[in-house]
């Protein structure tokens, strides 16, 4: 088996040649960060000097930390609120017999096809009319539940014996100790699952931020990237533009390296809701 | 036991939610009053206008103790309008706001939210003796009243890069289109010997969004007709004339022989030297001294007009506003604080701190300002230009007639893939349907 | 307790049921106040805008069935209709026809799997926008590396993103690159669930690995693939960001995206009640295409 056929180092030379596609864009992206402005465009990743002008000229234009900040704390209070909330329906969907379970559960089904695009403008009037617009509650409230998460969990949690369900009543434990001192330790893949598709998935929001946010100082980070690459506040330097998209994309690229397997396991995960 | 669950499950959603209202900073809470007259004042999020309103506001709170006014800069990061109309229906408007663009005071004024001038006994008054002649037309809603008060332009006009422009032989600025596709045949080279072009005529900006028109189509139409704009004062399609399809043709021949470079630029493709011409308006002395290369030199000539042109030369002035919004309480107060801001001295200070052009009557002439443009000589062909400038017909479906235009000027100049006449054509017919629609 | 507890009587132990309906209820309540502030009621209240004409400030004016009028001779939406099909067309099955070889590659006995499938996956954890900034940069038709390294081999300078012919397919590509990993893992998880005996069996009756891939492998992953098409459909639909920083939309609109759209008719021109409608009508799009899709790939299985 540990002959190099030429057809296997054909298959290796391929993969090859496609992982440098795939890796080589971050490394120009890197590079053009740190040299003059004049060389963004070569294509070498490396530049005659080194230097961390784009970067100072970003920092000076937008609160680039001001919206990591933002980014960070919309992405963790509303997964934290999606893990808290949708563990608690999907508890109850899976484990408590009560009249109704049914419909919630139909429901829960209709959400998860329904198009987007059907309630963004309507969800936006909301956002106006109940004055949250430029506030965190416009970015964290749509995003404090999602049914796939409800989804995920009710399926884990139909897997666990009911003896444990049953001990633990008799313990004394209520609903909650159930829920939290049971089912979570026993679901931790679940948990994970869920926390890095739904940090993901709202870290990288662009759209629904573009449409509730002004205020510069209340942008997240996909916002504050795209509106510094398309508008004129760039003043056209392309080094700082990709010193703005480096700083968003840093953060995911190192928890990614040491996560690695557990990102490629959830993601996969997501993938098998359709 | 039940109770107890049931309690922890509404207290936990109640805490987390009251976290999230806690750590919510919602931008303008209105201000209590308390004794005198409060009135909240929104100016540009523009560093030098800040710095304006600072100064201006400290001044008048100190002759007025009676009439505070309150400086909050205008959320910045996305188009003024519309943060403008957001806080409008979200009940959080301030009393004035002086980046109101014309583009969108019809939606406003149509909407109910700002106070016409006609309300107060001086209000046209004031603005008819402030504004240069035949300028003020330009502002007046359908309903014929004044909803805002024109407050300052930046005359756009075309900056060369000399060292190009005498690299080809170029020693006089181009006034009109022939000798601008003159010009444009001589810079449009490969200088370099790589085989591939490497000078362009100008960076017109090819994505397909209607602001962009403002800075190649509107100008010279706007210039070529002598200060017409896109509708007539009866909200009629004003634009399906010669002139507009001289104004294709003049694009569509100059992206046909590459003198417009069909790119999405990266970089200040000007300042790099790619380009000889760059439309655009006095803010960007600023940018250009800040950024230029060593021994970049650069001078500012009019659009171009067609070459039987005679008389004074127009071009888009790219207006602001101040608005005074209906919901203020003390409306008489901010039309007192609103003649404040466009006085003389205020306007002068409009000129030496932000470099922008307060709209009006005989600057040039006026002895308050004549240090000034001593001083700063480039600003004076500017100065000249503000009583020829144009702005925006006051018809709430004016972008979409942009837009209209907008997608014909993609789709016959840039692209070069409709013949410019039928492509006229289908934007006045678009046009026409959208007036329609809104009963115009 | 109340009605509702009550009739769950028949459950054996009276106080548990009722005690387990009570806690059903107290834990599914965050949920039904969700569901009615963020489903329940934009559902409504974009049935009933589409009936008018709103700028967001003033009044609601009543419409009649002019946004549906207007949607019906408004070539941009059908434009941007196509034009996201068109997308989907070319998106899909590239993405797919890459995933699938990539995957194939990865699932036999090579050095280094582990390394290049986390390389493939990279993009995938990275925000579309930084991606869609970067390939910006990438795709100047000037000044772009694209274009330089096909300097290199003497081709002209391609107007990726600046010609009508080129603009979408060049997204569908980016899209594609930025996306193809998840596709890649998705694939080599069905590709590996093939049991192995099933290929050894086809060795001894002398299969050749065409055959072989035809008949083992397409039937077993042929579920991963309905899904695959699916998820990358529903995908393209929500297409915004990429033309929204790539090309607003143009050259000549062949970048128009649905959402794009109603976009650009909520927040440029302010008309809430029109976007609605155009949202409608992209909703409807959507779950027509996702059916025939589902239909179609049950019957193939």
């Amino acid at each position: 088996m540990k002959r190099w056929t030429i057809g296997k180092v054909m298959l290796i030379l391929l993969l090859t040649l496609a992982s440098i596609s795939f890796i080589y864009p971050f490394l120009w992206m890197m590079g053009g960060t740190v040299k003059p402005e004049a060389e963004v465009m070569n294509f070498s990743p490396f530049g005659s000097t080194f230097t961390l002008d784009s970067y100072k000229s970003m920092i000076e234009k937008i609160p680039i930390f001001r919206s990591l900040f933002n980014s960070l704390l919309v992405s963790v209070i509303s997964t934290a609120s999606v893990l808290l909330l949708c563990s608690m329906t999907g508890y109850a969907l899976a484990r408590l017999k009560f009249r109704g379970r049914n419909t919630i559960f139909n429901i829960i089904l209709f959400t998860m096809v329904l198009p987007f695009q059907l309630t963004l403008i309507p969800l936006y009037v909301l956002m106006v009319k109940m004055g949250w617009v430029d506030s965190y509650m416009a970015l964290i409230l749509p995003y404090t539940m999602s049914p796939f998460a409800i989804l995920l969990f009710r399926q884990y949690f139909m897997a666990v014996p009911q003896d444990l369900i049953d001990a633990a009543r008799l313990d004394g434990l209520n609903e909650f100790g159930i829920l939290f001192r049971i089912f979570w330790p026993l679901s931790k893949p679940a948990l994970i699952t869920v926390g890095i598709i739904h940090f993901m998935g709202i870290w990288n929001e662009a759209l629904w931020p573009l449409i509730v946010i002004r205020q510069e100082s209340m942008m997240p980070m996909p916002q504050m990237v795209t509106l510094f690459a398309v508008g004129g506040q760039a003043e056209s330097q392309v080094g700082t533009q990709l010193a703005a998209a480096a700083i968003m994309t840093l953060p995911i690229i190192v928890t990614y390296l040491f996560l690695q397997r557990h990102f490629i396991a959830s993601m996969a995960t997501s993938g098998l809701k359709g | 036991m039940r109770q107890k669950v049931a309690y922890w499950a509404v207290m936990l959603t109640a805490l987390l939610f009251a976290a999230m209202l806690s750590l919510s900073c919602s931008g303008a809470k209105r201000s209590t009053r308390g004794e005198g007259v409060r009135l909240t004042y929104w100016p540009s999020s523009n560093p030098h206008e800040i710095d304006l309103a600072r100064r201006l506001v400290a001044e008048w709170n100190e002759a007025h103790p009676d009439t505070t006014v309150v400086l909050q800069p205008l959320p910045e990061g996305r188009s003024g309008e519309e943060v403008l109309i957001i806080s409008a229906a979200g009940g959080t408007a301030p009393d004035i706001c002086s980046n109101v663009s014309p583009v969108i005071t019809p939606l406003l004024a149509k909407a109910g939210v700002l106070v016409p001038l006609d309300d107060f006994p001086d209000g046209r008054q004031v603005m008819d003796e402030r504004m240069p002649d035949g300028m003020l037309d330009n502002f007046i809603a359908p309903d014929g009243k004044l909803y805002q008060v024109p407050w300052k332009g930046n005359p756009i006009m075309v900056e060369y890069n000399m060292g190009i422009l005498k690299r080809a032989g170029v020693t006089d600025l181009p006034q009109t289109w022939s000798e601008w596709d003159e010009v444009a045949e001589k810079v449009c080279q490969d200088w370099n010997g790589d085989g591939r072009q490497d000078v362009w005529m100008a960076d017109i900006n090819i994505i397909a969004e209607w602001r962009q028109r403002l800075f190649d189509f509107y100008p010279l139409y706007i210039a070529a007709t002598s200060g017409s704009t896109l509708l007539t004062p009866d909200h009629q399609i004003a634009f399906d004339n010669q002139a507009t399809l001289e104004v294709f043709n003049f694009f569509a021949r100059g992206f046909r022989e590459k003198w417009y470079a069909r790119s999405v630029y990266v970089g200040d493709v000007f300042l790099k030297g790619y380009m000889a011409a760059h439309i655009t308006g006095p803010w960007n002395i600023a940018h250009t001294e800040r950024f230029k290369p060593k021994g970049f030199e650069y001078a500012f000539g009019p659009i171009p007009v067609p070459d039987d042109y005679e008389g004074p030369v127009y071009t888009f002035g790219d207006p602001k506003s101040i608005g005074i919004f209906a919901t203020s309480e003390h409306p008489d107060a901010a039309w007192a604080f609103v003649r404040f801001l466009i006085s003389r001295e205020a306007d002068l200070g409009l000129l030496e701190t932000c470099t922008q052009f307060p709209l009006r009557k005989g600057l040039l002439e006026d002895s308050l300002f004549t240090d000034y443009f001593e001083q700063n000589p480039v600003m004076v062909q500017f100065a000249e230009l503000v009583p020829q400038t144009r702005g925006f017909d006051q018809n709430p479906a004016l972008q979409e007639v942009f837009d209209a235009i907008n997608a014909q000027f993609d789709a016959a100049c840039i692209q070069g893939a409709r013949d410019p006449k039928l492509a006229i054509e289908k934007a006045v017919k678009r046009s026409k349907n959208i007036l329609d629609a809104r009963g115009f | 307790m109340n009605a509702a507890t009550q009739k769950t009587g028949k459950m054996k132990v009276r106080g548990a049921s009722a005690r387990e309906a009570q806690a059903g209820f107290s834990l599914t309540t965050p949920y039904f106040i969700f569901f009615g502030l963020f489903v329940a009621y934009p559902l409504i209240f974009s049935f009933v805008l589409v009936f008018h004409h709103w700028s967001i400030v003033g009044p609601l004016e009543w419409a009649g069935l002019n946004n549906f009028k207007e949607l019906m001779g408004d070539g941009l939406f059908w434009r941007s209709i196509l034009n996201t099909l068109y997308f989907i067309i070319i998106h899909v099955p590239l993405q797919v026809a890459v995933a699938l070889v990539l995957a194939s590659v990865l699932n036999s006995k090579i050095p280094a799997r582990g390394f290049f499938r986390a390389a493939f996956f990279l993009p995938v954890v990275v925000s579309g926008v930084a991606v869609t900034v970067l390939w910006r940069q990438m795709f100047s038709t000037n000044l772009g590396i694209f274009n330089q390294v096909l300097q290199l081999v003497g081709l002209g300078p391609v107007p990726w993103i600046t010609d009508v012919g080129w603009a979408m397919p060049s997204i569908a590509v980016m899209a594609t690159w930025k996306n193809v990993g998840l596709y890649v893992v998705l694939f080599l998880a069905g590709l590996q669930s093939v049991p192995q005996q099933l290929y050894e069996a086809a060795d001894m009756d002398g299969a050749t690995s065409v055959q072989k891939f035809l008949y083992i492998t397409v039937p077993a992953i042929n579920p991963v693939v309905v899904m695959v098409l699916i998820l990358s459909t529903l995908n393209g639909f929500s297409l915004f960001i990429e033309p929204y920083v790539l090309t607003g939309g143009g050259p000549m609109n062949s970048t128009l995206s649905g959402v794009l759209y109603v976009y650009r008719q909520a927040f440029q021109f302010f008309r809430m009640g029109y976007a609605a409608t155009i949202g409608f009508a992209l909703a409807a799009v959507v779950m027509t295409v996702i059916l025939l899709q589902r239909r179609f790939a049950e019957r193939e299985v």
